[in-house]
């Protein structure tokens, strides 16, 4: 009987240790995420005393307020909140932060539980996975004054509204450039493509010596031919419910001028562009280091990566020009909201919430102290302040630029995840000879459809 | 005073992996096998679809009869290779040279590098087409350089070559097998005048059938499953080349947000692997050899 005994007390032993050992490490998984925010704990709980000696009239405020990104927008995002904290003695701001991998599963898992933050940075495409009704975040047309909401053009606000209801406020808009490497084209002694005609000459010249006038990987191969097409055409290829408006002879139009581009030299051919190692990023490649790879097309918010090793090699990444058919029925250049701000729509301080984008967005001090951590601000009382202590840059004169030409845009479908693979299958089926045009216009035609279909049914 | 007592002190012992058992094996297992039935995309509950995963699946999935295809194959090339060369090596291995042990560790160390990040990183510059070390070293045979990534087969090849790199595991198992046959086999053997390879064939294989047989089940499992190096390497291109299953398991559940297509085509891999697994176990009889069945075993 004694040993049974102790036996009970040695098993509640072990199974009470390892429960505090899993809540252990729960704790000091908490603490690693908050370690820069120590400091600001600290001072949170010094000005909570304070306040509860001055004033007890106002409720006290705990908002939340999760992002992805680098150590500089962690950064400049951190000193932003303090201040903001500052000046609101009632609300403070607890930031949960990371890198963009595995983000998107964090924010996934907490929207399904309900434990998401009152404040997200969310993904553009993220609307048409949370929220396809509209009802996935808070409707902030209700806090419109609170947000600030004059400072957003309608066409800016149209990116984050879906079904009527503001779902998001775009922080910054970033477009595809095309970008060259100056040092190549002077050395061939040309000047880089301004036309769609004038990327055949100057390949002509550079294939001779193995240099090609860009590259292009299968996915923005698709959106140059989108661009390509909606000249062409003047419609979008999905529109912003899901529909396919391109027919599959449209499709031929853009999937022809990729086939052109690779047969003429324009861009090196697919097999060879795969073979140099598999999924290496284009700005990893010998051949974009050493400058035989003369340009790429890119976000604007991208820009920078390539920039980078090409200025250790002392080269110089220069803005292109966006080439414009001479009878084009519409400007075609895509243009969409890098990241928004969203707020969760159980959140029990909407205003508060509010009142903290508000400042972030449209404060020019909140401006100042983001700086272009999430790109080139869109809020205009945000953009003058940061005008106002210069601006400049591959980045802010493509967003620029393309906002310039902008073109109907290619709605919140097109990079879902799903398409973008079709995307990527159909063009690696033309660009390795599996597919001919017209083969290829109808695969990316119906599977397209099928998959749009299956989409908005989910 | 009960000798049939229930023994709770091993089951206190082993508490802490009954646990780990219960919460992170066989509850994702029960789950995922529901789920299987349903839709589910995480955000919304599950909705209960009866066999409609498996019917699309087997009817209308064209992404799934190619990465069926492709991890067969991959399967088919790179469990045998392994095993030869990994018996090879342990072959090697086992004779008494000076520094042998240093040896053994060398080439143990590829399997601890194993399938992360840094190798998958290594690799896709190793085998790339312009300048790759690969290409130099088999142009130094005067064979023309392979565009190992632009191409379907080779850039398949090239992620067999990575997974028999990693022979050391396989590799231990054999040369403990190896040192385990007694020398006096071999001895009698000599007196008889048989050749170096007639002793291997006749002695040192057919002793070593148990641990083949094991180490064969162990990689084909793992084949299987293969899916470090596919997503990290290739990205399942060119083509879907490199497209295995696993993979497009991962690419339903967590890119498409289809959890419960997800589900079903990890239960037809498991199941796929089950019936491979069980078809070896059946042929067993056949094939391998159990010294210690008795003089008349063979």
């Amino acid at each position: 009987m004694k040993r049974r005994i102790s036996l009970l007390l040695v098993f509640v032993l072990v199974i009470s240790a390892f429960l505090t050992a899993c809540r252990g490490s729960e704790e000091t998984a908490d603490k690693t995420e908050d370690t820069n925010d120590k400091e600001e704990e600290i001072k949170e709980e010094e000005k909570e005393e304070e306040e509860k000696e001055e004033e007890e009239e106002k409720e006290e405020i705990t908002l939340r307020f999760s992002w992805w990104g680098g150590d500089a927008r962690h950064e400049a995002t951190l000193a932003a909140i303090e201040r903001y904290e500052e000046l609101n003695d009632n609300i403070s701001i607890k930031a949960e932060y990371s890198g963009w991998d595995g983000h998107q599963e964090k924010i996934t898992t907490q929207l399904s539980g309900g434990t998401a933050p009152d404040i997200m940075q969310i993904n553009w495409n993220w609307l048409t996975i949370f929220s396809k009704d509209g009802e996935g975040f808070y409707d902030l047309n209700n806090l419109s004054s609170e947000l600030g909401l004059d400072n957003f053009s309608d066409e800016i606000l149209n990116f984050g509204t879906v079904n009527g209801k503001l779902n998001g406020i775009p922080i910054s808009l970033t477009g595809r450039c095309l970008y060259y490497n100056k040092t190549t084209y002077d050395k061939f002694g040309v000047e880089p493509p301004k036309t769609w005609d004038d990327f055949y000459t100057v390949a002509e010249k550079f294939n001779e010596e193995g240099y090609y006038p860009f590259d292009l990987d299968s996915y923005s191969a698709w959106i140059l031919a989108i661009v390509y097409m909606e000249q062409q055409t003047g419609k979008q290829f999905i529109d912003d419910e899901g529909n396919l408006v391109f027919t599959e002879e449209d499709i031929k139009g853009g999937l022809q001028l990729y086939k052109d581009f690779m047969d003429n030299g324009v861009i090196p051919g697919a097999k060879e562009r795969a073979g140099e190692g598999g999924d290496i990023p284009l700005h990893e490649l010998p051949n974009w280091i050493e400058g035989k790879y003369a340009g790429v097309f890119e976000w604007t918010s991208s820009v920078g990566k390539y920039a980078q090793p090409l200025e250790e090699k002392d080269q110089e990444l220069i803005l292109g020009e966006l080439p414009m058919l001479p009878d084009a029925k519409s400007k075609g250049w895509v243009v969409k909201p890098s990241m928004l701000f969203a707020i969760n729509k159980d959140t029990e301080h909407p205003e508060a919430a509010a009142d903290v984008l508000n400042f972030l967005l449209n404060d020019p001090e909140g401006a100042k102290l983001l700086g272009t951590t999430r790109g080139v601000p869109i809020s205009k009382s945000g953009l003058k302040a940061l005008e106002e202590e210069g601006l400049e840059g591959l980045e802010y004169e493509g967003t620029k630029l393309v906002l310039d030409n902008m073109g109907l845009g290619f709605g919140p479908y097109f990079e879902h995840t799903r398409l973008k693979d079709i995307y990527q299958e159909t063009i690696d089926k033309l660009g390795f000879g599996e597919l001919d045009v017209d083969a290829a216009a109808k695969f990316m035609y119906e599977s397209v459809a099928e998959a749009l279909e299956e989409i908005l049914e989910e | 005073m009960n000798k049939r007592r229930f023994d709770y002190m091993g089951l206190l012992y082993i508490t802490p992996w009954i646990i780990g058992f219960l919460v992170f094996t066989l509850y994702p297992f029960v789950a995922s096998f529901i789920l299987s039935f349903t839709k589910y995309d995480i955000l919304s509950p599950p909705k209960f679809i009866g066999f409609r995963n498996y019917i699309k699946m087997f009817t209308k999935d064209k992404n799934f009869a190619n990465s069926l295809m492709v991890t067969f194959k991959y399967v088919v090339m790179t469990v045998p290779l392994k095993l030869i060369f990994a018996l090879l090596i342990a072959f090697v291995l086992n004779f008494n040279l000076r520094g042998i042990n240093f040896f053994r560790t060398a080439y143990y160390i590829p399997s601890i590098l194993g399938g992360n990040v840094a190798v998958a990183v290594l690799w896709r510059f190793l085998f790339s087409a312009s300048g790759g070390l690969v290409n130099q070293v088999i142009g130094l045979f005067g064979i023309d350089p392979v565009n190992w990534f632009g191409t379907p087969g080779p850039a398949l090849f090239s992620l067999t070559l990575l997974r028999i790199w990693q022979f050391g595991s396989a590799m231990v198992i054999f040369l403990a097998a190896l040192q385990d046959i007694p020398q006096d086999l071999y001895d009698a053997a000599a007196v008889d005048g048989a050749n170096k390879f007639t002793v291997f064939r006749k002695i040192t294989i057919p002793l070593l059938t148990p641990v083949i047989f094991f180490n064969f089940i162990m990689q084909l499992i793992q084949a299987f499953q293969e899916f470090n190096a596919p997503y990290l390497i290739t990205g399942g291109g060119p083509l879907k080349a490199t497209y295995l299953l696993p993979v497009y398991i991962y690419d339903q559940s967590f890119q498409y947000y289809n959890m419960g297509y997800g589900s079903a085509l990890s239960w037809v891999l498991f199941v796929i692997i089950m019936i491979f697994t069980l078809l070896v176990f059946k042929s067993s009889d056949y094939w391998v050899f159990y010294s210690d069945v008795g003089e008349g075993g063979k």
